[in-house]
């Protein structure tokens, strides 16, 4: 968490292998990525990483199926397992009836939705999600945020959500705190419920603000 | 301040320029060559030969006539398209314009700049251009048709460059027009959302008017196959005619159906980004029916044209001016139909790539290898390239035939080592703009190369 301009964004593309860091080492699941070329990063993202993006970065060609399946389609995974795979991802995601649909059809709930289960469907061991209820109404935020959180419970994803609203990061086991590039502050929801959590990250912008 | 606007844009979307200001230019040196010097040239060498034998010139001077017509209503064609394209790339900012607040009559002037100045640039170029090609060509042809007359001859004409820059300027100044009459007549939200509107929604058309399209497409087709076989010459006018609905029809049916096919092949549908490239094809393929068809019948025209033109120059050696006369106008007519038929192409495959380039990149960002996605690219140029292409063989195929069985008939000449020459011709022009087009559609998405 943290205002405009605290590196949040700049974090997330150095982990997503998008962006060069200036300095320190970047390791992920004990692997570290400078030495990577540009091939094994593209690899290494595509078997590794899953993206979902504020703007739903859906590809208008496709409908909300194919959308799907571009991500296992890269993987060279053979065209019964896409099928197989994208309705798994479909029922879990409750998006069955959007499948056949265009992005412009779609809500910007649904498209979130697609644009999840598309990074979802290689099963990486890292999603990355920036700011991925940026753009949406409170009530489809909502769905999304629990979407996450089934994922996280039902397939054990991993997931680096950057956000600045307290609402959408109470729903996280684990908050940072960034400001001006720097960590903070660090919160723990240690099974505490979604709304104790929410009070506690209230209290800490609260506090930080004050001694600003 | 106006001129400052629009000249900064110029530098901004080079890009845009460029496709613009390569169209018009070799529109212009098409045209010149073809309305100045090349008739004089022809003229020369046919009075030489006819020795005053006025049937034959008269003849001449009419085949004459309605090709530089043909020429002519390409040629406007071309300016049309260019500028068209251009204004579509640029309408989003001229929206952004208007909701800033604007005047129109301020963003009038903004568009005009915009059009005219590089219309004028490519005017002189395309002019330069021409004289350099028509030399060439005047020697080529000089060569190839009449041994004796190898003198060189440095052909320039006041008429073909008076008669060049009145038509191109008044072709322009209609097409500005109509792009003014757009920009004063567009919703303010149209216009800002023109840049980026769904082409999605053109294969949403239903399938029984597809299906009911493609037959009566075929129909025609046979129909048109019918005549020439039964009578290619006498029947050439009709046959172009249903020829022409046919190709359309076919455009913009056949893809869809095509599609709808390929989806349920679900084993390579979704390997190797196959249905993306057919998706991204497809949307514009549907959009762009009347381009592709007007690509494919051009194809064809000029297939029948350079077949005809040589194979009576090989078979009919000197024999008759009239002949002679003939096959030097369909040659040059053929070679100007492919490069503007291509042209169409690489303007339309561009603008695409252009649109496209987010669709690509966002492949990589989410780990696609730059070796499949340039892959998938080349797919889908190729696609749109062997797409009127595939169409215009099929009809060249069957039409050849009845070309040579008349050509046999009426003039007993043998035209089929024109008919290998000419095809030969137009397919190598073809591949080099293919392979051009491809070339910069790859330096548009992915940039410069590090070797």
């Amino acid at each position: 968490m943290g205002a405009s301009g605290s590196g949040k964004s700049t974090l997330l593309n150095i982990v997503a292998t998008m962006d060069k860091k200036t300095s320190g080492e970047v390791y992920i699941n004990g692997q570290s990525i400078d030495s990577l070329s540009s091939n094994d990063l593209s690899r290494f993202r595509r078997e590794n990483l899953g993206f979902v993006f504020q703007d739903y970065a859906l590809l208008d060609t496709l409908t909300g199926f194919e959308n799907i399946a571009l991500s296992l389609s890269i993987n060279n995974v053979a065209g019964e397992r896409i099928r197989n795979r994208v309705i798994d991802m479909a029922s879990l995601l409750h998006i069955e009836g959007i499948l056949a649909k265009y992005p412009y059809e779609m809500s910007g709930g649904e498209k979130q939705r697609i644009a999840i289960a598309r990074a979802m469907a290689t099963s990486p061991r890292l999603l990355l999600a920036d700011e991925p209820t940026g753009a949406l109404d409170s009530k489809s935020s909502q769905t999304i945020l629990e979407s996450f959180s089934e994922l996280h419970e039902k397939r054990g994803a991993s997931i680096l959500m950057v956000s600045h609203d307290p609402f959408a990061s109470s729903f996280a086991e684990r908050v940072l705190f960034l400001s001006d590039g720097k960590n903070v502050g660090e919160l723990l929801r240690k099974g505490k419920s979604r709304k104790a959590f929410y009070e506690d990250i209230i209290g800490q912008m609260a506090e930080k603000e004050a001694s600003r | 301040m106006n001129l400052k606007i629009a000249l900064r844009d110029a530098q901004k979307s080079l890009a845009d320029y460029g496709i613009y200001f390569v169209t018009l230019t070799l529109a212009i040196a098409i045209f010149y060559a073809f309305s100045g010097a090349y008739p004089q040239a022809l003229y020369l060498i046919g009075t030489t030969i006819a020795e005053k034998n006025m049937t034959s010139l008269l003849t001449l001077q009419y085949s004459l006539r309605i090709a530089s017509v043909l020429v002519g209503l390409m040629f406007a064609f071309l300016i049309f398209y260019a500028t068209n394209f251009f204004y579509k790339r640029k309408q989003r900012q001229f929206g952004l314009f208007l909701i800033l607040g604007f005047p129109k009559g301020k963003i009038a002037i903004i568009m005009a700049i915009e059009i005219l100045f590089p219309a004028l640039i490519s005017l002189v170029a395309g002019l330069l251009l021409g004289i350099g090609v028509s030399q060439l060509l005047g020697l080529f042809t000089t060569s190839l048709f009449a041994a004796s007359q190898t003198s060189f001859a440095f052909y320039f004409s006041w008429d073909g460059v008076s008669s060049s820059a009145v038509f191109f300027l008044s072709v322009i100044a209609l097409s500005l027009l109509l792009s003014l009459f757009r920009l004063n007549n567009a919703s303010l939200l149209k216009v800002y959302l023109g840049g980026r509107k769904n082409e999605t929604e053109a294969l949403q058309k239903r399938k029984k008017t597809m299906m009911a399209m493609l037959i009566v497409s075929l129909i025609l087709l046979l129909l048109s196959y019918g005549l020439m076989i039964a009578a290619f010459i006498t029947t050439s006018f009709i046959v172009f005619i249903t020829g022409s609905i046919s190709a359309f029809l076919f455009f913009s049916a056949f893809s869809t159906f095509l599609f709808s096919r390929a989806k349920g092949d679900s084993k390579h549908y979704y390997n190797h980004l196959n249905f993306f490239v057919l998706k991204q094809a497809n949307s514009h393929i549907n959009s762009n029916a009347f381009s592709l068809a007007f690509v494919a019948l051009t194809l064809i025209l000029t297939a029948f044209l350079m077949a005809m033109g040589f194979g009576v120059n090989f078979g009919y050696q000197g024999k008759e001016t009239v002949w002679f006369g003939f096959s030097y106008t369909a040659l040059y007519m053929g070679l100007s139909f492919v490069l503007s038929a291509c042209a169409i192409l690489s303007i339309r495959s561009l603008s695409e790539a252009m649109d496209e380039k987010e669709h690509y990149r966002f492949l990589l960002t989410i780990g696609a290898e730059k070796r499949q996605v340039k892959k998938a690219l080349l797919k889908e140029q190729a696609l749109y390239f062997v797409y009127p292409l595939l169409f215009a063989l099929l009809v060249v195929a069957l039409g050849l035939i009845g070309a040579y069985k008349d050509a046999w008939k009426y003039l007993s000449c043998d035209i089929s080592l024109g008919i290998v020459i000419s095809l030969a011709i137009i397919l190598t022009l073809y591949a080099v703009y293919f392979l051009i087009t491809y070339g910069l559609s790859r330096q548009m998405i992915f940039g410069k190369e590090k070797k």
